[in-house]
């Protein structure tokens, strides 16, 4: 009566596990299986006995590890093999599963224990929050102590802001789908070079990314990869504009400021609702200097490029007096780094033939402001591509200012080089009339 | 490491394997295997000296049973008594042609 009672506490216990147990003999002849393992293999009640387990297994790359679970399982004599591996069903359903197989040789019994559990939901789960976080923040939350926690620690990190150009003209001009379209494209060839450099990114910002290095996870090399990582993230914008011009959008530029020093990285927002997030003055610098620059250059500053124990190429450096500091902080122009350099290089400047010049008139424009003061002076060439021009002026101007120039519309630009008799400019927006001013 | 030879002899192919047929080789194998069967109306694999096989060596075995047959025949003959034991293990005993 004893022996009964237990079987059927043990039928009862086998029945209601969620994890699959099976029972097969050497061969693989289903001998046992639970309620789980029948749901699991599409096995119905009177295959049992007759039929092999590799009626539900088939031999196909995918299961693979699994198959050669059992051979292992017999040929290395282990008692027990436990792996988490892939199993596809015959009707092409993937599945993971930690499986647990026990082979047993004693007085001429040979069998096979094969318990399983289905961590198909889990990997999904998690498969989802890296996407919408990043593979890094998710390893960060779901494998360390500190990863679940409210709160965060001071690192010295490296954080790189990128900011595409010409974005706003092209939204007001393109449908919501088509400009998701074009943003996505371009955010996995950025999101390939980032995670190629270990970055970690905290955000999209509407058309910039904001990305972190040294953080979550700590890499001594993080100047370093954060350089990399903006001249590959530069050098992919000629296959985004390739594509681009392919499906009749227009090309994009983009910017790219880097900064490096402590931040406070770690889980911020309330204990229902946190993000992964990285704070202070070192990631509102590496904004700053962002705003440096013009489409195709990097900029970073001193803080980053003092850790760089690696040769980098650098084509000029400026500077700027942060807020609240009381003393400028230079940044760099970065155009290489060891055997990496920008493809733009390859590109030099090429001046059109032109006699004569233009006079112009133009304002200071710093953030959003326009200064009172208006200012004269001549433009005497333009590069080829319609990018640059050269300006003369009696006052002293600095490298970086933005100006407003008026030629009957607007005509923003940036003055990226002091030169011998004059200034290189950059245009940065171009009024309905410039193709009409430019003929001059 | 596994040594692939090949004897053809008008339309019957024996492929005698020697070593170790897993992840590593296996692919050699299917290459080899596809490039030679076109005019083959008998394959045979000899794999005496062939110490071990892979689920991915069983796979490729599986693929030239396949091949064969649409067109023919396959045989694997001489296993040792690991390899049988592998293919009984696996169910691999119900699918090939298996000749001491």
């Amino acid at each position: 009566m004893e022996y009964d009672a237990l079987n059927t506490k043990l039928d009862l216990v086998f029945k209601n596990m969620e994890d699959s147990v099976c029972i097969t003999s050497k061969i693989g002849v289903l001998n046992y299986v639970n309620d789980a393992a029948k749901k699991l293999f599409g096995i119905s009640e009177k295959q049992l006995g007759n039929e092999k387990i590799w009626k539900t297994i088939p031999y196909v790359e995918t299961n693979d590890d699994l198959i050669q679970m059992f051979i292992d399982a017999t040929v290395s004599k282990e008692k027990t093999i436990q792996k988490i591996v892939s199993y596809e069903k015959n009707d092409g359903t993937l599945c993971r599963l930690r499986v647990n197989i026990t082979y047993t040789n004693e007085e001429d019994n040979e069998f096979f224990v094969i318990v399983i559990t289905n961590l198909t939901e889990l990997f999904r789960v998690n498969a989802a929050f890296a996407r919408y976080t990043s593979a890094e923040i998710a390893d960060f939350v779901l494998n360390t102590p500190e990863g679940e926690k409210q709160g965060g620690s001071s690192k010295e990190v490296t954080i790189l802001m990128s900011d595409l150009r010409g974005f706003t003209a092209m939204s007001t001009r393109l449908a919501p789908t088509e400009l998701i379209n074009v943003l996505n494209h371009y955010f996995g060839f950025m999101n390939e070079a980032i995670e190629k450099n270990h970055g970690t990114v905290i955000e999209f910002l509407g058309d910039g990314i904001f990305v972190v290095f040294g953080a979550p996870k700590d890499d001594p090399d993080h100047a370093v990869n954060a350089v990399r990582c903006a001249i590959e993230m530069e050098n992919a914008m000629e296959e985004v504009n390739k594509w681009n011009r392919e499906n009749g959008y227009p090309e994009l530029e983009m910017g790219i400021g880097i900064n490096s020093g402590k931040c406070v990285v770690g889980n911020i927002g309330s204990s229902e609702k946190m993000k992964y997030g990285c704070m202070g003055e070192t990631v509102n610098l590496a904004g700053r200097t962002e705003t440096f620059t013009v489409g195709g250059q990097i900029y970073a500053t001193k803080n980053t490029v003092d850790l760089l124990n690696v040769p980098v190429q650098t084509s000029g450096h400026q500077s700027f007096m942060p807020k609240g500091a009381k003393k400028e902080l230079s940044i760099y122009c970065i155009v290489g780094i060891e055997n990496l350099s920008l493809d733009s290089l390859n590109n030099a400047m090429v001046w059109q033939e032109r006699e004569g010049s233009v006079d112009i008139v133009f304002k200071e424009l710093s953030g959003k402001t326009v200064g009172d003061e208006v200012y004269a002076g001549i433009i005497t060439d333009l590069s080829e591509d319609e990018k640059y021009a050269i300006m003369k002026t009696d006052t002293d101007l600095p490298v970086l200012m933005n100006l407003m120039i008026d030629i009957g519309g607007f005509l923003y630009a940036k003055i990226t080089e002091k030169i011998d008799d004059g200034y290189v400019i950059c245009f940065t927006a171009k009024p309905d009339n410039f193709e009409e001013w430019a003929k001059w | 490491m596994l040594d692939i030879s090949k004897n053809l002899d008008g339309k019957r192919l024996t492929i005698t394997l020697t070593g170790r047929l897993d992840t590593t080789t296996a692919p050699e194998l299917e290459e080899q295997v596809n490039s030679s069967i076109e005019n083959v109306s008998t394959l045979i694999f000899d794999i005496s000296n062939m110490e071990y096989i892979s689920s991915a060596g069983l796979r490729v075995l599986l693929s030239s049973q396949k091949a064969m047959n649409k067109k023919g025949d396959m045989k694997v003959v001489h296993p040792t008594d690991d390899v049988k034991e592998i293919f009984d293990v696996t169910g691999f005993s119900d699918i090939l042609t298996i000749e001491d």
